[in-house]
C-alpha cells in the first residue's frame, strides 16, 4: 500500500474535530524513532509533525496510515552490500510552495555509499522562495553543508 | 561536507568530488556562474557557500532525470510505483531471512 495519498494537501486548518494533541504528538516521536533506520518514512513524518499544536481528524488519518504502513513492512530494513558502491552520491530536491499554508518549500537530501542510505533529510525550508530554481538552489546548498 | 569529513576521518577518503544529483537544470548553471539577474539577485548570500564548494571542485551537480531522483521521496507525495521503485533504490527491502546460508564469519584469527 501507498503510504501518501498523491496530490493530498494537509492544511494546518485540516477536516474534522479536534482529536487530542497528546496522544498526536506521543505517535509523532514514536515515529521519529523510526526515521533513524527508515528512510521511506521520513517525508511523512516530517509533514505530520507541522501539525502538532493543535491536530484534528484529517491530520489523524494522515498518522494511522503511516501505521498501517509500516504494520506492513515491518521487517524491511536497509541492506548495504558488500563491496558495493565507494563513493558517496547525493540526491538533492525541493517541492516548490509545498505547504499551502505558508508557501514554503520542503528541501531534502539523501546520500548513498555502498548500495544504501546512509543519510537522508526532509526538512521545510526556513525562508520563502520566489521561483523553483531557489528553491531547488536552497536545498542544494542546504544538501552541500 | 561533514559526512565527507567523517568518512575521511575512518578511512574512506572520498578522492573525487561529491556527485550531487539534482533535477533543476538552471541550479546547476546558477552554482556554475555568478549571473546575477532579477530572479537570483534575492538568493541570501548564505546559499552561495555552495558556489564555492562547485568552484573549488568539492561538490559537482549534476543533473538527473525526475524518474531517478530519489530524494523525490523526500520532498513529495508520490504515486505508488515511484514510492516503490525509489525505496529499494534507497537499499531499503525486506530483511533475507533464513537464506540458509552460513552467517558471515571473519577469516583470519588463531588457526592451530
Amino acid at each position: 500500500m501507498n503510504p501518501m495519498v498523491p496530490g493530498q494537501k494537509l492544511t494546518k486548518a485540516g477536516a474534522g474535530e479536534e482529536v487530542n494533541p497528546t496522544t498526536f504528538k506521543q505517535l509523532v516521536g514514536s515515529l521519529r524513532y523510526l526515521i533513524a533506520t527508515r528512510p521511506d518514512l521520513i517525508y511523512l513524518v516530517n509533514l505530520v509533525s507541522r501539525y502538532m499544536e493543535s491536530p484534528n481528524e484529517q491530520h489523524m488519518v494522515a498518522e494511522k496510515r503511516i501505521l498501517t504502513y509500516i504494520q506492513g513492512t515491518r521487517d524491511f530494513g536497509i541492506q548495504y552490500k558488500y563491496g558495493g558502491e565507494q563513493t558517496l552520491v547525493g540526491y538533492v530536491d525541493s517541492d516548490y510552495a509545498g505547504d499551502v499554508d505558508d508557501y514554503k518549500s520542503t528541501s531534502g537530501y539523501d546520500f548513498m555509499l555502498g548500495g544504501g542510505a546512509v543519510s537522508w533529510v526532509s526538512k521545510k525550508q526556513p525562508i520563502v522562495t520566489l521561483s523553483t530554481t531557489e528553491a531547488e538552489f536552497v536545498s542544494a546548498a542546504y544538501g552541500a553543508c | 561536507m561533514w559526512l565527507r569529513n567523517i568518512l575521511s576521518e575512518i578511512g574512506f577518503e572520498q578522492e573525487e568530488g561529491t556527485v550531487m544529483f539534482c533535477d533543476n537544470s538552471s541550479t546547476i548553471k546558477l552554482s556554475k556562474n555568478p549571473v546575477l539577474h532579477g530572479r537570483s539577485k534575492h538568493i541570501h548570500v548564505r546559499f552561495h557557500y555552495l558556489r564555492e564548494l562547485v568552484n573549488d571542485g568539492v561538490i559537482q551537480l549534476d543533473y538527473c532525470g525526475t524518474q531517478d531522483q530519489i530524494s523525490d521521496i523526500m520532498t513529495k507525495a508520490v504515486k505508488l510505483d515511484v514510492f516503490e521503485k525509489l525505496r529499494s533504490r534507497m537499499g531499503v527491502c525486506l530483511k533475507e531471512e533464513n537464506t540458509g546460508k552460513e552467517p558471515f564469519q571473519f577469516k583470519g584469527g588463531n588457526e592451530e
